[in-house]
Order: structure tokens, then sequence, then C-alpha cells
């Protein structure tokens, strides 16, 4: 049977500050999810709470219908892959890459130690080298050989290409998507380099404040997204046959303006028709951007 | 429990070869200061470092492996049954790395091998010392976890916890009358069986109130 990771009704307070406010999620199997969301928006403390490295103060998480919390078996099969940070309780992380990799075959039962050295080798990391003394780019690419090697059923990155150039990046998502067709096991990606993942995932998951606003099949989600720019009467007349409610952002350039609404392309070329308007689908990058915002006026307003 | 001491044995057998060091090196120091070369010099010496050694290394050793065990998705319950095996094992390897080394130098300086002379090494007493170096370290590891859960606030509170644990110790001896302080002393000098018992359950329970009181702040332990 495929195990289906699942938050129902997480709430996670720091202090009186609530920063989860009863999250529900399914993680499906054969899946790999994008969460996105602004900083602050409650990302790695969910992905954490899902994984038990962090307690929750409300609802529970199970893992193939069984608790997270000190479950050996469910945890065995979660990978959550964290940033690394230079320094530790007591200074400098003074661990080396090969102390980390050793480590990491002991606790992963599914770790697979060939490939992760060819892992090491094809990112050109030295294994004797502090964890302190790496570039941000050399420890998101520890995290990645952790990710990948652990060959975990759920494997969580969290900020996987933080100061990676480009052709490393490029390279991430392509051994991802290798590891996912030879797999077909579950990734969880969060990442605010929001564009350039956008084909990798297959559904994402928008979190803001402490909630999740949608969970949806990632092509499903842009396309229900379009701008439509012209005049300022025709473009008002659109917006105002699509709703009040479908207009999430506006902009004015003299007489022009531009709508950003939720609606599909085909729907809001339907209403403009007949008039001169430029009507334009949106990348997953602006969808957010302009989901996040009306979620932001929405809470301004009420 | 097992992949979590298995993971930190790499560390463990650093800082214990570290340990060794400094135990190897105050002796030299303190042999060449008293010019004195007797077996039970070097036992003295060497256990009083191992008394407080595996504590010390523990307590700077448990926050990195909790975090460490956390991120990589051990238990809370198996990594509080790790710690007190590891802090066991910190303790055995050094007590029998020390007494190694302490008899290799009898070897190379008097010619005699005193692990085996009955009359210069009391089984007794080396139990003793195991067990209440185990106790330490026990309380040293809780200080370590409750600097981890807590930060410097659990520093603060953990350090002050444990100096008036053993200023107690140390002032109930003092304060005893004379011959119940003989009695204790003589618990440590020579040993008598009862006695000896006695003082292993006695670190036998503070080893698992703290592995309780472990659980107890792994619980709400995190990985934020």
């Amino acid at each position: 049977m495929e195990k289906v990771l699942s938050a129902r009704g997480v709430t996670k307070r720091y202090g009186k500050k609530e920063v989860l406010h009863g999250v529900s999620l399914d993680i499906r199997p054969g899946v790999i999810y994008g969460l996105i969301g602004r900083n602050g928006a409650g990302k790695t403390t969910l992905l954490s709470i899902l994984t038990a490295q962090n307690t929750h103060d409300a609802g529970e998480v199970t893992y193939g219908g069984e608790r997270v919390w000190e479950n050996e078996h469910a945890l065995a099969d979660l990978c959550f892959s964290r940033e690394l940070s230079p320094v530790m309780m007591f200074g400098e992380n003074s661990y080396r890459v090969k102390d980390y990799l050793r480590a990491a075959a002991v606790y992963y039962p599914h770790w697979d130690k060939a490939y992760a050295e060819k892992l090491v080798a094809r990112f050109g990391l030295d294994r004797k080298k502090k964890i302190s003394k790496l570039s941000k780019g050399m420890m998101s690419m520890v995290t990645i050989v952790l990710a990948l090697a652990s060959r975990a059923p759920i494997t969580i990155l969290d900020e996987p290409v933080a100061g990676l150039d480009v052709v490393a990046r490029e390279d991430f998502y392509r051994l991802l998507l290798d590891d996912y067709t030879e797999t077909g096991r579950t990734f969880i990606v969060s990442t605010h380099i929001i564009e350039e993942a956008a084909n990798v995932f297959e559904q994402v998951i928008v979190m803001d404040e402490g909630r999740i606003l949608e969970v949806a099949d990632t092509e499903a989600f842009t396309s229900s997204f379009c701008t439509v720019t012209g005049h300022e009467d025709e473009v008002g007349r659109v917006c105002a046959a699509a709703g009040e409610d479908k207009v999430l952002h506006t902009e004015r350039f003299g007489r022009q303006k531009m709508a950003a609404l939720r609606l599909p392309a085909a729907e809001a070329r339907r209403l403009a028709a007949g008039a001169d308007l430029d009507v334009e689908p949106v990348n997953l990058q602006k969808a957010f951007v302009y989901l996040v915002g009306e979620h932001e006026r929405e809470e301004a307003s009420a | 429990m097992r992949r979590v001491f298995r993971a930190n044995l790499p560390s463990v057998l650093l800082y214990m070869a570290l340990s060794c060091a400094v135990v190897v090196a105050a002796s030299a120091l303190n042999l060449l200061r008293g010019g004195e070369l007797t077996f039970g010099f070097l036992l003295g010496n060497t256990m009083g470092y191992v008394l407080i050694l595996p504590g010390i290394l523990m307590m700077l050793l448990t926050p990195n492996l909790v975090t460490q065990g956390l991120s990589m998705g051990a238990t809370r319950r198996g990594i509080a049954l790790a710690l007190p095996a590891l802090g066991g094992f910190i303790t055995a390897g050094l007590m029998a790395v020390a007494l190694a080394l302490g008899n290799g130098v009898c070897m190379a300086a008097l010619g005699r091998n005193m692990l085996w002379d009955a009359t210069a090494l009391d089984k007794k007493l080396v139990c003793l010392f195991l067990a209440a170096s185990w106790a330490v370290t026990a309380l040293c590891t809780l200080v370590g976890l409750a600097g981890l859960r807590y930060g410097r606030v659990g520093w603060v509170l953990g350090f002050v916890g444990l100096f008036v644990l053993l200023t107690a110790g140390v002032a109930g001896l003092i304060l005893m009358d004379e011959a119940s302080a003989e009695s204790a002393v003589g618990v440590l000098a020579w040993p008598l069986p009862a006695l000896a018992a006695l003082c292993l359950a006695l670190s036998a329970a503070v080893v698992g109130v703290c592995t309780a009181a472990s659980a107890a702040l792994l619980r709400r332990a995190v990985v934020k």
C-alpha cells in the first residue's frame, strides 16, 4: 500500500505567537511537490513538524495512518535535508563532509553509498573539508547529496539551491528529475527561486502567514491566472465582467492599465472579445506574487 | 538507540583519544613536578581525570549529538537510551586506557605489571570509580541537554545544579561525624563488598534518574 504523509489541523506556537494555524495537508506518493511561500510563512516549521523534528501544539501528523511522532518505522521513510549551519553550539561546525556522510549512512536505512560517492565526485566536494570552511553553495551541495542518497520514500529539501550558481542549480534539477524517474519517490522542495523550479514541480503548495493557501497541480494553478492590459476603460469593463473577487492586482501606466485576474486566459479572452486588449498567461512566480499579495490585502482589510 | 550510538562512535573515539592525551600529559607533568612514581600515585592521578573527563566530553557532545540525531530521523526515545550508553562507553573506555597507560609507565619504570598484581590494584575500587564516573557523566549529559533545550538559561541552571549537587556531597562528607566520615572515606580506600554494592546501587539510581530526566527534556527538544 502506498503511504500518504498527512497533517491534520497542525498548529504551532512559538511563545505567544502562533506560526501555523491548523494546517492540513496530504503528501501523496510519487509526486514532486514545490513548497513556496514568503520568508516567515512557516515552511520550514511545517516541514520539521512533518518529520517530527519539531513539536506541534495541536493536530496530528501521520504516515500511512500511523503517527509519525517517535515512530521509528515512519521516520525511516522520511528524510528532511535541512540547510547546514557553519556554526554549532560551541563554535564553528567542525564536522567534515565525510562525517556527515558517515552519520547519514548509519541513520538512513535506504542509504545508497555508491550514489553518494558519485554525487560527491560530481559536485567536486572535498570530503575532508570542514563544514564551516565550505561556501554557502558547497553546503547546499552536501544537503543535496544527503537528500538524494538517502533514497527515502519521502525526501524533503529545504532551500536546496541557496547559494548555488545557475549551472549547479540546473544540475540539481536534472539530478532530481533523473532520481524521480528512476525511483518514483516523493520529493518536497521548499524554495524561493520559484520560476526555475516551476517545470520540475508537479504539485505546488502555496503557504502564507502560517496557512496553506492552495495545493494544486502546478500547470492548472498557473493557468488559472492571467493579466489583461490595455486602455483603462476596457480593462475595467473586463474586470467588472469577471467579478471583483477575481481581480488580484492592478497597475496603471497613464491611461493604460494592467489587471491580474484569477481567471484562465481563455476565459479572459472571451470576456475581452472585441476589445483591443492583451490577455497573457502568467508564470508560477507571478501567480504566487498575485495570490499572496491578494491574500495580504484581504487580511489587511479584515 | 544502536543507530545513535554507532553514528556518534567516531566522534566519541576521537574525543576519547584527545582525553587520553590530556591524562598522559597531566600525569607526566605531575610526575615531573612530584618526582614520584608509584602505581598508587598513577592510579589516583589518572582516576581523578577519569572521574571528570567523560562528564565534560558528554556535556560537549550532547547538544550536537541530539541535533544531528533528530535531523536524521532518530527518535527521542532512541537518543535518550543512547546517551547513558555512550556515557558508560566513554567512562569504561577512558578508565581502561588510563589504567593501561599507568600500568605501562610502571612497567617501563619499575618493571612491574601491576594490573595483575592483586596487592597494587583493588578491582572493587576500580568498579566504584567507574560507577561514580558514570553517574557524574549522566549528570553532565543532563546539563548538556538543558543547555540545548533552554539555551543560556539551561546552561546556567545546569551548571548551578551540578555545582550544588557536588558541593552538597562534599559538604555532607565534611559535616558528617568523624566515625561516619571515616567509614564513608573507607568505602573508597578499602571498599567492603556491602558498602561497595550500596555505592554501585546509588550510582545506578543516579544514572536511571538522569536518563528519565533526559527523556523528559528530549520530549520537547526540537530542530527548528
